[in-house]
């Protein structure tokens, strides 16, 4: 009853993000692009680290010696084999059998927070606090993602309303399929060093599948048997051998 | 108007000396409850909970409460479907504290969540592979039993018995008691169950998961099993307790003994049990994923020392204890070796529930630490509050143990 | 949740799930609604008295249930089962038919009167001409009542119910209901200075083959003496008088204030 297998069969697409560790500078506009796009509200005043709410985390991953540190951009890592969605009591977390992208609804969180012990990426955000925008940035507000309440969880959805945009545009021409052009998350279009990159795994002949098995290419706890859909590169070793690991050998 | 609400032939401490005590446990309350309107009023915010460390104290308290108040269904299982009528001595009382433990954890979960309006979702959408959609619907089964388990000892009140049809009523609950006994026990089963299965399903955390039995995972089994082993325990602890505040004789001593007994005997099967699902996980669960379980005790103060309390300096030490007869006859050691077993289930829900937090599971993760906020801690200390006070007027009022009486006139 | 609302899952894992909870809450609340029922039908029959009462008696020390054959020493050491209800007691209709006339009264300090029957809850009953019954307390209970202690009597046109309460004795702090002998309608109010507390007319024939008379009831108030000492000596410990004796003109003096209810309740079969 409490394990299912959403493995079994891969969705007709997969989108993808790929992060190349290499050429991330961690300027965090990823993060900010994000935040404008899906709604986030200021952090309150006295948000920390820990109780902001953030889609796309950058983390700074020190390296073993005096090496440069490594910055690593977390968003939810929509697995395939997701270990929040069977967790949550009232299926407010939901695969798209379609897609793979793994959505939290808002609407329908009863803000238990059990995904969040779930979820080894810390990935997710509750709203400890109600969300408030000052005046003139209510304006600016994205019309396509609506606005969560306090007391919920919220996360990443690879900017789904774009996706949803894409679709009606590509129904309205008259086509079956999306312009891949047209669908592209937030923080892919803002990062100025082009360390992101996304796509549809499922197409074969496309970037991200050929990047996907790539040698160079990893998943943040492989181990765990998640089946994460954002994948990180990086040239140098040293890097991949430490991000890679799956536990902690030392506090 | 005390006087005649106190049962007949028992002694209880005069009205005044008798508010005095619930002063302070009432003060406990009334700042607890001004801390959940903080958290209602103003958000989480108010909690020292986060998004690395999402549950906190009150997930904790809710784990252990329960897992103490097991007694309840325990004792009603032993005395009504497997008819072991000594218990019947202590069954009101393990009704009662049932009854606080209970309502105690689920009126914290209600504090704990973000929008507890929203409680009904998990019943009209619920996610059936979900331990917590499970634990929510036995819980609040279960504690409706619990509260008709509870209304025939308001109803035997000396002055509510006197309208003749609560007394009927009362009767007539008696009667199908079995039955609730049988639901009880089987709700308690599903929902002490999944409160361990919301650890063991956790396949993101090497720390906590476990190997399946069926579409269970062994923290399932094992949370059964350790809560019915204390839930006697626990009744003993308070039984003892209470005759000690209140210097009376409630029980005749082979109530203890039989308590004691069941107690030993089942914590010593949980004690195997735990062993044997902790090589597994050392030897084979763990290690699969590529973590080896040694780096989860590299973070002080969780040192390799935590397991081996919990398994056997707090575990298979009071099992023996309480198995062996000349522990139980001396009251001490006794009552000492009961509080180890509850002491060891409350460190075993410690450990699940806040060491699992705490570990780092990314590879460029430190170790987390929490301290509950005085809101948080508040609201803890208002169920412990709550607890007592409704133990006393119960206690005072209500007939929880059918010997008092008789103890007492023999003097 | 349901099958027809658009976020019901038609899967075993749901069917399963839900349907076992379904059970459960339904067996629950049918279980309670039994309860209920059969609850308000016991009391719209007029069957609560008789529940009561039953229930009180499991509750009674053993001391207080002995058997009446067991007080004459026929059966010693027998405890009735059947909350002193001798007319459906095989026992005692084999006794009863075996019985030689009864001898004389021994009193043995109370007065066991030849015209009136003695319940064990302490009540007696007398047949008047009329067809009416009179009701009062024997003389042991009698001798319980103290001078500032009240008794409060139902109104005329209220009902009895057999082993129901009959009367309510106010004794300072102690508040005892006395069971009546006999099912009926209250026609007339008396008084202790009176001869008797209540007249009643009774439904239906009389039934009085659970009541006590003769030597009978004479054994009976002395071993209710035995109790009354244990009952009075029981909680301190001591015997109430050095002699173990009672000063038996006035007992009420003989209870300490603060065991009176509990000394009561025991006389007068109130758990």
């Amino acid at each position: 009853m409490h394990t299912s297998k959403h493995t079994t069969s891969l969705p007709a697409h997969r989108y993808t993000l790929v992060v190349d560790l290499d050429r991330c500078t961690g300027c965090g506009a990823c993060g900010t692009a994000c935040a404008v796009e899906n709604n986030i509200p200021p952090a309150a005043e006295k948000a920390t680290e820990r109780t902001g709410t953030v889609w796309m985390r950058v983390h700074e991953a020190a390296a073993a010696g005096d090496g440069p540190s490594t910055f690593v951009p977390i968003p939810c890592q929509q697995c395939d084999n997701p270990p929040c969605v069977d967790v949550c009591p009232q299926r407010a977390i939901e695969y798209d059998p379609r897609t793979g992208i793994v959505a939290q609804i808002p609407v329908r969180c009863l803000g238990c927070r059990y995904c969040m012990v779930a979820c080894p990426y810390h990935t997710r955000s509750f709203n400890w606090w109600t969300p408030e925008w000052p005046e003139g940035m209510k304006a600016t507000l994205n019309p396509d993602v609506s606005i969560r309440t306090r007391g919920v969880v919220e996360k990443c959805n690879f900017c789904v309303q774009r996706l949803q945009a894409a679709r009606a545009k590509a129904s309205a021409a008259g086509q079956a399929e999306i312009d891949p052009a047209d669908y592209v998350p937030a923080c892919v279009e803002a990062c100025p060093s082009r360390a992101l990159s996304f796509g549809d795994a499922a197409d074969e002949k496309g970037e991200v599948a050929r990047l996907a098995k790539d040698p160079e290419s990893f998943r943040l706890l492989a181990g765990l048997g998640t089946g994460p859909k954002v994948l990180y590169r990086s040239s140098d070793p040293a890097v991949r051998e430490r991000l890679s690991r799956t536990g902690v050998t030392r506090g | 108007m005390d006087d005649t609400l106190i049962g007949r032939g028992l002694k209880r401490t005069p009205l005044p000396r008798f508010l005095l005590w619930l002063v302070p446990w009432a003060a406990l309350l009334a700042l607890g409850l001004y801390a959940v309107y903080l958290c209602f009023a103003v958000g989480l915010n108010q909690t020292n909970m986060d998004n690395r460390f999402a549950f906190g104290l009150w997930i904790y308290l809710d784990l252990t409460v329960i897992a103490l108040g097991a007694g309840a269904f325990f004792t009603g299982f032993l005395l009504y479907i497997l008819k072991k009528k000594e218990l019947k001595a202590v069954i009101n009382s393990a009704v009662v504290i049932g009854f606080i433990c209970y309502s105690g954890a689920v009126g914290i979960l209600m504090v704990d969540v973000g929008q507890p309006l929203r409680a009904w979702f998990t019943f009209w959408h619920p996610n059936v592979h979900s331990m917590l959609a499970e634990v929510t619907f036995c819980l609040t089964l279960y504690l409706s039993v619990l509260a008709i388990e509870y209304a025939p000892l308001v109803l035997k009140n000396r002055r509510l018995k006197e309208v003749p049809g609560l007394l009927v009523l009362e009767n007539q609950l008696h009667k199908v008691m079995v039955v609730f006994a049988g639901i009880g026990t089987l709700l308690s089963f599903f929902h002490q169950g999944s409160l361990g299965g919301l650890y063991g399903v956790l396949r993101g955390n090497p720390f906590a998961f476990r190997e399946h039995i069926g579409i269970w995972p062994t923290t399932f089994f094992l949370f059964i099993l350790s809560a019915a082993a204390v839930g006697p325990s626990f009744i003993l602890l308070t039984t003892w307790l209470v005759g000690k505040v209140s210097k009376k004789r409630l029980v005749s001593p082979e109530v203890f003994q039989t308590l004691a007994k069941i107690s030993g005997w089942l914590l010593l099967v949980y004690v195997v049990l735990k062993g044997i699902d902790s090589l597994v996980w050392i030897n084979s669960t763990s290690p699969k994923t590529g973590v080896q379980v040694s780096s989860f005790y590299a973070h002080p103060p969780f040192g390799t020392w935590v397991l081996f309390a919990e398994v056997v300096l707090l575990g298979l030490v009071p099992a023996v204890m309480l198995l062996s007869r000349r522990v139980r006859a001396r009251t001490g050691l006794l009552v000492l070796a009961a509080a180890m077993a509850c002491a060891g289930v409350v460190l075993n829900r410690y450990i699940m529930t806040i060491q699992t937090l705490a570990l780092p599971s990314l590879p460029f993760d430190s170790f987390l630490s929490y301290s509950p906020s005085w809101q948080e801690i508040a609201a803890f200390l208002a169920v412990l509050g709550y607890g007592v006070l409704l133990y006393s007027i119960s206690f005072r009022w209500l007939n929880l143990f059918p010997e008092e009486r008789e103890l007492a006139t023999k003097g | 949740m349901l099958p027809g609302n658009t976020d019901f899952i038609l899967d075993p894992a749901n069917v399963i799930f839900l349907g076992a909870f379904a059970l459960v809450l339904v067996t629950a609340l049918g279980t309670l609604a039994f309860a209920i029922v059969s609850a308000r039908r016991a009391v719209a029959r007029g069957q609560a008295a008789s529940i009561l009462w039953h229930e009180e008696f499991e509750e009674l020390p053993a001391s207080a249930r002995s058997c009446r054959h067991a007080l004459t020493g026929e059966l010693p050491g027998r405890h009735c089962e059947r909350a002193f209800d001798c007319k459906g007691c095989e026992t005692h209709a084999r006794l009863v038919a075996d019985a030689k006339p009864l001898p004389s009264i021994d009193t043995g300090g109370f007065f066991v009167l030849a015209d009136r029957l003695y319940h064990r809850g302490h009540a007696w009953l007398k047949q008047e001409e009329d067809g009416t019954v009179t009701l009062g307390l024997d003389d042991l209970a009698t001798r319980l009542v103290g001078k500032s202690d009240t008794l409060d009597l139902p109104a005329v046109g209220e009902r009895l119910a057999e082993n129901g309460p009959a009367f309510r004795l106010k004794a300072g702090k102690a508040r005892v209901r006395v069971v009546s002998p006999v099912s009926g309608e209250v026609v007339e109010t008396g008084g202790l200075g009176r001869g008797f507390l209540l007249r009643v007319r009774p439904d239906g024939p009389l039934d009085t083959r659970a009541l006590l008379s003769g030597r009978e009831a004479a054994a009976f108030l002395s071993r209710e003496l035995d109790r009354l000492q244990l009952a009075i000596s029981g909680a301190r410990g001591v015997p109430a008088l050095a002699d173990g004796g009672l000063p038996v003109d006035d007992l009420s003096k003989a209870i300490p204030e603060e065991d009176r209810d509990r000394v009561l309740g025991e006389m007068l079969l109130e758990a």
